[in-house]
Protein backbone atom coordinates (compact mmCIF):
# COMPACT_ATOMS: atom_id res chain seq x y z
CA UNK A 1 0.00 0.00 0.00
CA UNK A 2 1.42 3.37 -0.96
CA UNK A 3 0.33 6.09 1.40
CA UNK A 4 0.61 9.79 0.62
CA UNK A 5 2.76 12.07 2.75
CA UNK A 6 -0.42 13.48 4.26
CA UNK A 7 -1.68 10.04 5.30
CA UNK A 8 1.72 9.14 6.78
CA UNK A 9 1.78 12.38 8.75
CA UNK A 10 -1.76 11.81 10.05
CA UNK A 11 -0.77 8.36 11.30
CA UNK A 12 2.34 9.75 12.98
CA UNK A 13 0.41 12.54 14.71
CA UNK A 14 -2.02 10.13 16.33
CA UNK A 15 -0.53 8.55 19.48
CA UNK A 16 -2.25 5.24 18.59
CA UNK A 17 -0.70 4.89 15.14
CA UNK A 18 2.55 6.82 15.61
CA UNK A 19 4.82 3.78 15.30
CA UNK A 20 2.97 2.36 12.28
CA UNK A 21 3.14 5.76 10.61
CA UNK A 22 6.83 6.15 11.29
CA UNK A 23 7.53 2.67 9.95
CA UNK A 24 5.60 3.63 6.84
CA UNK A 25 7.71 6.78 6.50
CA UNK A 26 10.93 4.76 6.72
CA UNK A 27 9.73 2.12 4.26
CA UNK A 28 8.65 4.78 1.77
CA UNK A 29 11.84 6.84 1.83
CA UNK A 30 14.66 4.56 3.08
CA UNK A 31 16.08 3.74 -0.36
CA UNK A 32 16.11 7.34 -1.55
CA UNK A 33 17.64 8.61 1.69
CA UNK A 34 20.23 5.83 1.77
CA UNK A 35 21.34 6.42 -1.82
CA UNK A 36 21.59 10.20 -1.53
CA UNK A 37 23.85 9.65 1.48
CA UNK A 38 25.77 6.70 -0.02
CA UNK A 39 26.66 8.72 -3.12
CA UNK A 40 28.29 11.27 -0.83
CA UNK A 41 30.06 9.02 1.68
CA UNK A 42 30.67 5.95 -0.56
CA UNK A 43 31.20 3.42 2.25
CA UNK A 44 28.12 1.38 3.22
CA UNK A 45 28.78 1.35 6.99
CA UNK A 46 28.97 5.17 7.04
CA UNK A 47 25.87 5.46 4.87
CA UNK A 48 24.04 3.07 7.22
CA UNK A 49 24.88 5.15 10.32
CA UNK A 50 23.89 8.40 8.63
CA UNK A 51 20.65 6.97 7.22
CA UNK A 52 19.65 5.79 10.68
CA UNK A 53 20.58 9.18 12.17
CA UNK A 54 18.50 10.93 9.52
CA UNK A 55 15.35 8.99 10.41
CA UNK A 56 15.97 9.26 14.15
CA UNK A 57 16.29 13.05 13.79
CA UNK A 58 13.15 13.09 11.64
CA UNK A 59 11.33 11.12 14.37
CA UNK A 60 12.41 13.64 17.01
CA UNK A 61 11.45 16.71 14.99
CA UNK A 62 8.36 15.44 13.15
CA UNK A 63 6.08 17.37 15.49
CA UNK A 64 7.79 20.56 14.32
CA UNK A 65 7.37 19.70 10.64
CA UNK A 66 4.85 22.25 9.39
CA UNK A 67 4.26 20.79 5.97
CA UNK A 68 5.52 23.86 4.09
CA UNK A 69 7.70 21.53 2.02
CA UNK A 70 7.19 17.89 1.05
CA UNK A 71 8.35 15.13 3.39
CA UNK A 72 10.84 14.10 0.74
CA UNK A 73 12.59 17.50 0.55
CA UNK A 74 12.55 17.76 4.36
CA UNK A 75 14.16 14.32 4.74
CA UNK A 76 16.67 15.13 2.01
CA UNK A 77 17.64 18.29 3.85
CA UNK A 78 18.34 16.33 7.03
CA UNK A 79 20.14 13.59 5.08
CA UNK A 80 22.38 15.92 3.08
CA UNK A 81 23.20 17.90 6.23
CA UNK A 82 24.17 14.66 7.96
CA UNK A 83 26.40 13.63 5.03
CA UNK A 84 28.08 17.03 4.72
CA UNK A 85 28.68 17.29 8.48
CA UNK A 86 30.16 13.78 8.46
CA UNK A 87 32.57 14.57 5.62
CA UNK A 88 33.49 17.88 7.24
CA UNK A 89 34.36 16.05 10.47
CA UNK A 90 36.43 13.49 8.59
CA UNK A 91 38.37 16.28 6.86
CA UNK A 92 39.09 17.97 10.16
CA UNK A 93 40.18 14.69 11.69
CA UNK A 94 42.69 14.29 8.91
CA UNK A 95 44.44 17.39 10.24
CA UNK A 96 44.68 15.60 13.57
CA UNK A 97 46.60 12.94 11.62
CA UNK A 98 44.25 10.02 12.14
CA UNK A 99 43.43 8.83 8.64
CA UNK A 100 42.84 10.12 5.15
CA UNK A 101 39.16 9.51 4.54
CA UNK A 102 39.40 10.66 0.92
CA UNK A 103 41.87 7.87 0.16
CA UNK A 104 39.68 5.40 2.00
CA UNK A 105 36.69 6.29 -0.18
CA UNK A 106 38.73 6.04 -3.39
CA UNK A 107 40.12 2.67 -2.41
CA UNK A 108 36.57 1.49 -1.62
CA UNK A 109 35.59 2.31 -5.21
CA UNK A 110 38.48 0.22 -6.54
CA UNK A 111 37.33 -2.82 -4.60
CA UNK A 112 33.55 -2.49 -4.71
CA UNK A 113 32.00 -5.54 -6.41
CA UNK A 114 29.25 -3.47 -7.96
CA UNK A 115 31.71 -1.51 -10.09
CA UNK A 116 34.20 -4.29 -10.79
CA UNK A 117 35.49 -4.23 -14.31
CA UNK A 118 33.66 -1.03 -15.23
CA UNK A 119 36.57 1.36 -15.77
CA UNK A 120 34.40 4.30 -16.80
CA UNK A 121 32.18 4.02 -13.71
CA UNK A 122 35.19 3.90 -11.38
CA UNK A 123 36.72 6.86 -13.17
CA UNK A 124 33.49 8.82 -13.01
CA UNK A 125 33.01 8.12 -9.30
CA UNK A 126 36.61 9.11 -8.62
CA UNK A 127 36.18 12.31 -10.62
CA UNK A 128 33.21 13.15 -8.40
CA UNK A 129 35.28 12.58 -5.28
CA UNK A 130 37.64 15.31 -6.48
CA UNK A 131 34.86 17.92 -6.30
CA UNK A 132 34.25 19.97 -3.15
CA UNK A 133 31.52 18.18 -1.13
CA UNK A 134 28.73 20.67 -1.76
CA UNK A 135 29.45 20.78 -5.46
CA UNK A 136 29.36 16.99 -5.52
CA UNK A 137 26.02 17.08 -3.76
CA UNK A 138 24.65 19.55 -6.33
CA UNK A 139 25.89 17.31 -9.13
CA UNK A 140 24.18 14.23 -7.69
CA UNK A 141 20.90 16.00 -6.96
CA UNK A 142 20.73 17.36 -10.50
CA UNK A 143 22.39 14.73 -12.67
CA UNK A 144 21.50 11.56 -10.80
CA UNK A 145 18.27 12.43 -9.00
CA UNK A 146 17.07 14.77 -11.75
CA UNK A 147 15.61 17.21 -9.23
CA UNK A 148 14.57 20.69 -10.32
CA UNK A 149 16.66 23.64 -9.19
CA UNK A 150 13.68 24.77 -7.11
CA UNK A 151 13.62 21.46 -5.21
CA UNK A 152 17.37 21.64 -4.77
CA UNK A 153 17.05 25.19 -3.45
CA UNK A 154 14.55 23.95 -0.86
CA UNK A 155 16.85 21.13 0.22
CA UNK A 156 20.05 23.15 0.41
CA UNK A 157 18.61 26.54 1.37
CA UNK A 158 20.62 28.07 -1.45
CA UNK A 159 19.51 30.28 -4.35
CA UNK A 160 18.70 28.77 -7.74
CA UNK A 161 21.38 30.96 -9.36
CA UNK A 162 24.11 29.67 -7.07
CA UNK A 163 23.02 26.07 -7.67
CA UNK A 164 23.05 26.52 -11.46
CA UNK A 165 26.55 27.98 -11.34
CA UNK A 166 27.70 25.21 -9.00
CA UNK A 167 26.31 22.49 -11.27
CA UNK A 168 27.87 24.08 -14.36
CA UNK A 169 31.32 24.10 -12.69
CA UNK A 170 30.89 20.53 -11.45
CA UNK A 171 29.98 19.19 -14.91
CA UNK A 172 32.96 20.93 -16.51
CA UNK A 173 35.39 19.55 -13.95
CA UNK A 174 33.99 15.99 -14.17
CA UNK A 175 34.07 16.01 -17.97
CA UNK A 176 37.63 17.29 -17.96
CA UNK A 177 38.74 14.60 -15.55
CA UNK A 178 36.90 11.70 -17.19
CA UNK A 179 37.84 12.60 -20.75
CA UNK A 180 41.42 13.67 -20.04
CA UNK A 181 42.84 10.21 -20.78
CA UNK B 1 27.18 16.38 -20.62
CA UNK B 2 25.93 13.89 -23.20
CA UNK B 3 29.41 12.39 -23.12
CA UNK B 4 29.01 11.18 -19.54
CA UNK B 5 27.12 7.98 -18.68
CA UNK B 6 24.67 7.72 -15.78
CA UNK B 7 26.33 6.83 -12.50
CA UNK B 8 25.72 3.31 -11.17
CA UNK B 9 24.54 3.40 -7.57
CA UNK B 10 26.62 1.41 -5.10
CA UNK B 11 24.33 -1.31 -3.81
CA UNK B 12 23.46 -1.99 -0.18
CA UNK B 13 24.03 -5.54 1.16
CA UNK B 14 21.25 -8.07 0.53
CA UNK B 15 18.34 -7.73 2.94
CA UNK B 16 19.57 -4.39 4.28
CA UNK B 17 16.31 -2.54 3.59
CA UNK B 18 14.28 -5.34 5.18
CA UNK B 19 16.12 -4.87 8.47
CA UNK B 20 16.54 -1.10 8.46
CA UNK B 21 13.04 -0.06 9.68
CA UNK B 22 13.33 -2.36 12.73
CA UNK B 23 16.86 -1.13 13.49
CA UNK B 24 15.71 2.49 13.41
CA UNK B 25 12.51 1.89 15.39
CA UNK B 26 14.51 0.08 18.08
CA UNK B 27 16.65 3.20 18.50
CA UNK B 28 13.65 5.50 18.90
CA UNK B 29 12.33 3.57 21.90
CA UNK B 30 13.37 4.66 25.40
CA UNK B 31 15.84 2.25 26.96
CA UNK B 32 14.35 1.28 30.33
CA UNK B 33 17.24 -0.95 31.39
CA UNK B 34 19.59 2.06 31.44
CA UNK B 35 17.57 3.81 34.13
CA UNK B 36 17.57 0.60 36.23
CA UNK B 37 21.37 0.26 36.00
CA UNK B 38 21.77 3.95 36.85
CA UNK B 39 19.86 3.47 40.11
CA UNK B 40 21.80 0.28 40.89
CA UNK B 41 25.14 2.06 40.32
CA UNK B 42 24.07 5.02 42.46
CA UNK B 43 22.98 2.65 45.26
CA UNK B 44 26.29 0.75 45.10
CA UNK B 45 28.28 4.00 45.36
CA UNK B 46 26.20 5.17 48.33
CA UNK B 47 26.63 1.84 50.13
CA UNK B 48 30.37 1.96 49.43
CA UNK B 49 30.66 5.51 50.79
CA UNK B 50 28.58 4.58 53.83
CA UNK B 51 30.82 1.61 54.64
CA UNK B 52 33.97 3.67 54.15
CA UNK B 53 32.62 6.35 56.51
CA UNK B 54 31.44 3.71 59.03
CA UNK B 55 34.80 2.01 59.25
CA UNK B 56 36.96 5.11 59.41
CA UNK B 57 37.72 5.52 55.70
CA UNK B 58 41.07 5.36 53.93
CA UNK B 59 43.86 7.56 55.36
CA UNK B 60 44.41 10.61 53.12
CA UNK B 61 48.07 9.85 52.34
CA UNK B 62 47.16 6.37 51.07
CA UNK B 63 44.43 7.51 48.65
CA UNK B 64 45.39 6.74 45.07
CA UNK B 65 45.10 9.58 42.54
CA UNK B 66 42.27 9.36 40.06
CA UNK B 67 42.75 7.99 36.55
CA UNK B 68 42.20 11.48 35.10
CA UNK B 69 44.84 12.99 37.36
CA UNK B 70 47.26 10.22 36.50
CA UNK B 71 46.65 10.74 32.77
CA UNK B 72 47.24 14.51 33.17
CA UNK B 73 50.55 13.81 34.91
CA UNK B 74 51.68 11.56 32.06
CA UNK B 75 50.63 14.14 29.42
CA UNK B 76 52.24 17.07 31.23
CA UNK B 77 55.49 15.16 31.67
CA UNK B 78 55.29 14.33 27.92
CA UNK B 79 55.38 10.58 28.48
CA UNK B 80 52.07 10.20 26.57
CA UNK B 81 51.22 11.94 23.29
CA UNK B 82 47.73 12.77 21.97
CA UNK B 83 47.93 9.68 19.76
CA UNK B 84 48.63 7.50 22.82
CA UNK B 85 45.59 8.88 24.60
CA UNK B 86 43.37 8.15 21.58
CA UNK B 87 44.68 4.61 21.36
CA UNK B 88 43.76 4.04 25.03
CA UNK B 89 40.17 5.27 24.58
CA UNK B 90 37.34 2.72 24.32
CA UNK B 91 35.81 4.80 21.55
CA UNK B 92 38.42 7.10 19.95
CA UNK B 93 35.86 8.24 17.36
CA UNK B 94 33.53 9.57 20.04
CA UNK B 95 36.45 11.33 21.73
CA UNK B 96 37.48 12.99 18.46
CA UNK B 97 33.90 13.99 17.69
CA UNK B 98 33.69 15.61 21.11
CA UNK B 99 36.92 17.57 20.51
CA UNK B 100 35.73 18.65 17.06
CA UNK B 101 32.28 19.65 18.41
CA UNK B 102 33.97 21.82 21.02
CA UNK B 103 36.46 23.43 18.69
CA UNK B 104 34.79 23.58 15.29
CA UNK B 105 31.67 25.36 13.94
CA UNK B 106 28.25 23.67 14.03
CA UNK B 107 26.66 21.95 11.05
CA UNK B 108 24.26 24.87 10.43
CA UNK B 109 27.23 26.86 9.19
CA UNK B 110 27.83 24.27 6.48
CA UNK B 111 25.13 25.86 4.40
CA UNK B 112 26.57 29.41 4.24
CA UNK B 113 25.98 30.37 0.62
CA UNK B 114 28.97 32.67 0.17
CA UNK B 115 31.42 29.79 0.66
CA UNK B 116 33.70 28.95 -2.23
CA UNK B 117 32.86 25.28 -1.75
CA UNK B 118 29.72 25.71 -3.89
CA UNK B 119 31.86 26.60 -6.91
Amino acid sequence: MNLTDQQILEQIRSPFTREIGFRQLIETYQRKVYHVIRRMVIIHEDADDLTQNTFIKAYRYLDKFEGNSSLFTWLYRIATNEALSFLEKKKKRFFLSIDDHQEKMESHLDHHGNLNGDEIQVRLQKALLKLPEKQRLVFHLKYQEELTYEQMAEITGTSVGALKASYHHAVKKVEQYVLSE
Amino acid sequence: MNKLPKIKDLQAPDGYFDRLPDDILAKTKPNNSVSWTKYAAAAAILIGLGLTWQFGGIPFEEQPISLDEEAHLYIESQIWTAEDILSFADDPNALLDQIIEEEMPTSEELWAEDESNWF
